[in-house]
């Protein structure tokens, strides 16, 4: 019996060989209702009145508006049932990435955390999308709430690893392009990338009216540098090595990641972004339950 | 500026390309680096760049002092110097050179055709020419003496050189401490002076006789040491031989004119070199007389036997010259012979003259001159006076006085018989009954000083009458030489039976030459003057007799002994000490007083012709007359009168032991002295004008700072990581 967390301890997930077996833990963390301030989802949202038109279903008429106004009023909600949550996981080869003690790499990681969020939209029956890219969306899934939906998505992204070069305001500006609906965006990426850039793609999509929340996923290696011996450290995307002796940069690298993970913070947040740092080394369930529980409030 | 790089231990820069240790350290490490894949690159190098400028800098800075480090170390260990002659110039302090040259006779030696001195010269001119205007030159001559010939600041080369041509071989040894004096004096003369010289330097140029270097250590030598460089320059010959004449005299006690005279020539042959076609040719007044083939083995002496004969009395001059070697000084042997015609005895008689009887000096005639002979020549002519005769006689016309029992010496006597002894004449005193002691004192030997004493000894009084031999005193002195071994002669039979008994001064020059089985003396004689006393205390006939018993004093007359004892008197009071006569270079000759003569007026010619004054000696009672100026092999001549007529000749030779110049090596030297060959001068020589620069220390300097840096920047990169 999995202690509490274990569930979406990376550590633990990191013992369980293949991804259906590890959605299969995530699944029955959800399911043994520790999580359940995470299923809370969404609601159905009245939106807006319409004049009624003959020919209109009844069901929907707004009784109480009549006996103000005198007037027939059609309600109009939220399709909820079509709320759509898109999932957009980075799969550039920078995800790849697994330092020395990270039980996982960012790319299983952040399977892991698709998955989380994929189940928790699809027990609330609304609909997800899972959508992968690197320089562009290289893969779709699209949205439904059907319960095999889940299954699919776990497939796509076992089948999937990460490769190619990253260039997420593309990205985003395809995805934009190619939702019809509005919904709830999670793009699932450590963000390498120009941070103006990256924010003016997330933003792109706010001004599609979606609801963007950015899931920066970092490995610890790259938030403390722990090395200590002289390396070439070659980059997963373009190849390149940098010769470093990392007890002296250590200390400016860390200044470095510092100032970059306040850029990214701060320059999300000017664009009304929602955004989560996730370690790869800790359990994920905590921010993704306060970020639904954020969502719902 | 001149320079020159040198390194004293080339083989330390072998070690050098240990200077690329640190870039290969450098260059593996960069190999051997893990590579690592990595994702957050343009964090990495955002980082890298803020610090690269800082790192690049550190890292080359540290590549660079540890490189250096190896490089000087490396050249401190290698010891390299600068070498500059325009820089010596330039900083140098004036320097006292001294140049000191070995004069005895052996520099005079041909090695290869060239004389050794003037080897000695041609490495004093190298040295000369590299000295600088300020330097102080001190050039000194080390003979039996050393003589400084200049001590000064180096005004002239030419001048200089010029001294240093001019330096004339003596003929002497050259002897080592007074050269250190002279040396020692003319340090402390250029210091007195404030020449301000840096340093002083000596240079013995010597061929490195044993005779003059085999010397122990003595005080002046080290106190020198301390304030002078000393160097011995070796400019002699590896290998060397010479012939010297060693001796030369003649195997008679006399030589007679009109006689064949033996001499002897005895020659030794120093060192190993051998030679051909030597000879040896003896030289009599000037003539060549005989020569012969002089082979000598090495090491090995050898006598030459030749035969002259002097037709006229007086002295002779003989000489011994060898030709066939390489060096002339002691080929020559100078000799002074006295030749007589014929020996003239006069006789003194003591007892009635024609009495009858024999007289006393009867018996001495006979016994000298011998039978009555139709021969023609005899070598002893004797001459029969009474003693009143005496002051009536030329003296000069004999060469031996014999005083027969005379009874008294009147004052004319005394003093005619004291001036021809000291002229060189020889007397000879029997004493028998008739001797009056008080006037023999009063004449000879009382109101004196002991020098001037003719009598040998005092006559205390007589013997008790009983029997008594001769004692000869193991035949030790030269009166009794012939005696020896000649039991049957007689000497030691010959019957006494009363004697005067004489007592020698303690502290006169007096010697026993025979003595009675009593002990007391029975012949004593002792030089006086250019002569000789011979006191015999028994009488030489029979005539002197006991008064109351009859019985005569001795029966030495009537003895086989006689004739011999009488003539070994007769030659041994005439015989001149050869060591007067015969003197080695630099000895003063010593002239005996001559009554009536001041030094003023007499003069001794050099062999070179030169004239010198005779001087007054400091010692001795008569003070003997005193020529010092013998630095010249040869005959010398003491001349007196305005006619400069010839009073004695004196030969004046070389010390032939400085014709074995056997060669000190270092070890033989003392230890002050540092050994320079002198066909190697120009390459070690210390006192060249150049300045070595060292800079060794400097280059230790940077290593320690090179090192403290490294420490420091590894120390700052640390904290800074």
């Amino acid at each position: 019996m999995l202690s509490e967390r274990e569930n979406f301890d990376p550590r633990k997930l990191a013992g369980l060989q293949g991804l259906e077996l590890r959605a299969r833990h995530i699944v029955d963390g959800y399911l043994s209702g520790r999580h359940r301030g995470a299923h809370r989802g969404y609601a159905v949202e009245f939106a807006e009145h319409r004049d009624y038109a003959p020919g209109d279903d009844l069901r929907y008429l707004d009784w109480k508006a009549f006996g103000k106004t005198d007037r027939l009023y059609l309600k109009q909600h939220e399709e909820e049932t079509s709320l759509y949550c898109y999932l957009l996981v980075d799969t550039s080869a920078s995800m790849a990435y697994q330092g020395p003690g990270a039980p996982l790499s960012k790319w299983e990681f952040a399977q892991c955390l698709a998955i989380a969020l994929a189940y928790v939209v699809l027990s609330q029956q609304d609909q997800v999308a899972l959508a992968l890219f690197d320089h562009r969306i290289s893969q779709w899934v699209p949205a439904s709430s059907h319960p095999a939906q889940l299954k699919r998505l776990i497939d796509l992204l076992d089948n999937s690893s990460p490769r190619g070069e990253s260039d997420l305001p593309t990205a985003m500006r395809q995805f934009a392009r190619q939702s019809k609906k509005r919904g709830v965006v999670f793009v699932i990426s450590d963000l390498f990338g120009n941070i103006p850039a990256i924010s003016a793609g997330l933003k792109h999509l706010r001004f599609k009216r979606h609801d963007v929340t950015a899931l920066h996923i970092l490995d610890p290696a790259e938030i403390e540098f722990p090395f200590d011996r002289a390396a070439k450290f070659v980059d997963l995307e373009l190849g390149q090595g940098t010769v470093v002796d990392p007890l002296e940069v250590r200390t400016s690298y860390r200044r470095e990641v510092e100032t970059y993970l306040s850029t990214v913070k701060e320059s999300l947040r000017a664009a009304r972004l929602d955004y989560v740092l996730l370690r790869t080394d800790e359990p994920f369930d905590t921010p993704v339950a306060e970020l639904f529980a954020t969502r719902g409030s | 500026m001149l320079w020159a790089l040198g390194v004293s231990n080339p083989w330390m820069l072998l070690w050098l390309p240990a200077a690329a240790i640190p870039l290969i350290i450098h260059l593996l490490g960069k190999r051997r680096r893990i590579t690592i894949p990595w994702a957050a690159t343009h964090l990495l190098q955002a980082a890298v760049r803020q610090n690269s400028h800082r790192k690049r800098i550190h890292h080359w800075m540290l590549l660079l002092i540890r490189t250096l480090l190896i490089i000087s170390i490396v050249f401190c260990a290698a010891e390299p110097f600068l070498e500059s002659e325009s820089l010596a110039t330039a900083v140098r302090r004036p320097e006292h050179l001294i140049l000191v040259f070995d004069v005895s006779y052996s520099m005079g030696y041909r090695s290869d055709g060239t004389l050794v001195l003037d080897t000695a010269k041609s490495v004093a001119r190298d040295l000369l020419a590299k000295t600088a205007d300020g330097d102080v030159v001190t050039v000194v001559s080390m003979g039996r003496y050393a003589k400084s010939a200049v001590t000064g600041a180096v005004q002239s080369q030419e001048s200089l050189l010029e001294i240093v041509e001019a330096l004339p071989l003596e003929q002497t040894t050259a002897s080592l401490p007074p050269a250190i004096d002279a040396v020692a004096k003319a340090i402390k003369s250029v210091d007195g002076e404030h020449f301000r010289v840096s340093r002083h330097k000596a240079f013995f140029l010597s061929d490195l006789s044993t005779r003059t270097w085999d010397v122990p250590e003595f005080s002046a030598l080290e106190r020198l040491a301390e304030v002078c460089e000393l160097f011995a320059v070796d400019v002699g010959a590896d290998e060397w031989g010479n012939v010297a004449v060693i001796k030369l005299d003649i195997a008679d006690e006399l030589a007679l004119t009109n006689r064949p005279v033996e001499i002897h020539a005895r020659l030794k042959h120093f060192g190993s070199r051998t030679f051909l076609d030597g000879r040896v040719e003896l030289i009599a007044d000037g003539q060549r007389v005989q020569a012969v083939q002089a082979d000598i083995d090495s090491e090995e002496d050898r006598v030459f036997a030749f035969q002259h004969r002097f037709t006229a009395p007086g002295q002779h001059v003989i000489e011994a010259r060898y030709q066939g070697d390489d060096l002339d000084s002691d080929n020559h042997f100078f000799y002074v012979l006295p030749v007589r015609d014929s020996i003239r005895v006069l006789c003194i008689e003591g007892g009635p003259l024609h009495g009858g009887q024999p007289g006393e000096a009867d018996f001495l005639a006979l016994a000298l001159e011998g039978e009555e002979s139709a021969a023609e020549v005899r070598d002893v002519r004797v001459q029969i006076v009474s003693d009143g005769k005496l002051n009536s006689l030329d003296l000069t016309a004999y060469d031996c006085i014999m005083f027969c029992n005379v009874a008294r010496i009147s004052p004319e006597e005394s003093a005619l018989v004291k001036s021809f002894v000291s002229r060189g004449g020889a007397l000879v005193l029997f004493l028998g009954d008739r001797i009056v002691p008080e006037s023999y004192h009063g004449a000879w030997h009382d109101n004196a000083l002991a020098d001037e004493q003719l009598l040998p000894a005092q006559i205390v009084g007589l013997s008790p009458v009983d029997v008594y031999q001769f004692d000869p005193l193991n035949y030790e002195h030269a009166l009794l030489e012939a005696f020896r071994g000649q039991a049957s002669g007689g000497l030691l039979t010959t019957p006494v039976f009363r004697y005067w008994r004489v007592e020698p001064a303690a502290d006169s020059a007096a010697r026993m030459a025979l003595a009675f089985s009593s002990g007391d003396p029975a012949i004593v004689e002792k030089k006086f003057g250019q002569g000789r006393v011979i006191l015999v205390t028994m009488p030489a006939s029979t005539a002197s007799r006991d008064s109351e018993t009859g019985t005569p004093w001795t029966l030495l007359t009537a003895w086989p002994s006689f004739p011999p004892l009488i003539h070994e008197l007769l030659a041994f009071s005439i015989r001149h000490d050869q060591a007067e006569l015969l003197r080695h270079v630099g000895e003063p000759i010593l002239i005996d007083p001559i009554p009536g003569r001041l030094p003023g007026s007499l003069r001794v010619q050099l062999p070179s012709g030169e004239i010198g004054r005779v001087e007054t000696s400091t010692g001795g009672s008569p003070k003997p007359f005193v020529f010092a100026d013998t630095w010249q092999s040869g005959i010398y001549r003491c001349l007196a009168g305005e006619e400069s007529s010839v009073l004695s000749q004196y030969a004046v030779n070389v010390d032939t032991q400085e014709g074995n110049f056997q060669r000190t090596r270092q070890d033989g030297l003392p230890s002050a002295f540092t050994l320079i060959d002198a066909s190697l001068i120009e390459m070690k020589l210390p006192g060249q004008t150049t300045t070595r620069f060292n800079p060794r220390d400097l280059l230790l300097a940077l290593a320690g700072l090179l090192l403290c840096g490294d420490i420091l920047l590894s120390l700052m990169w640390w904290r800074a990581r």
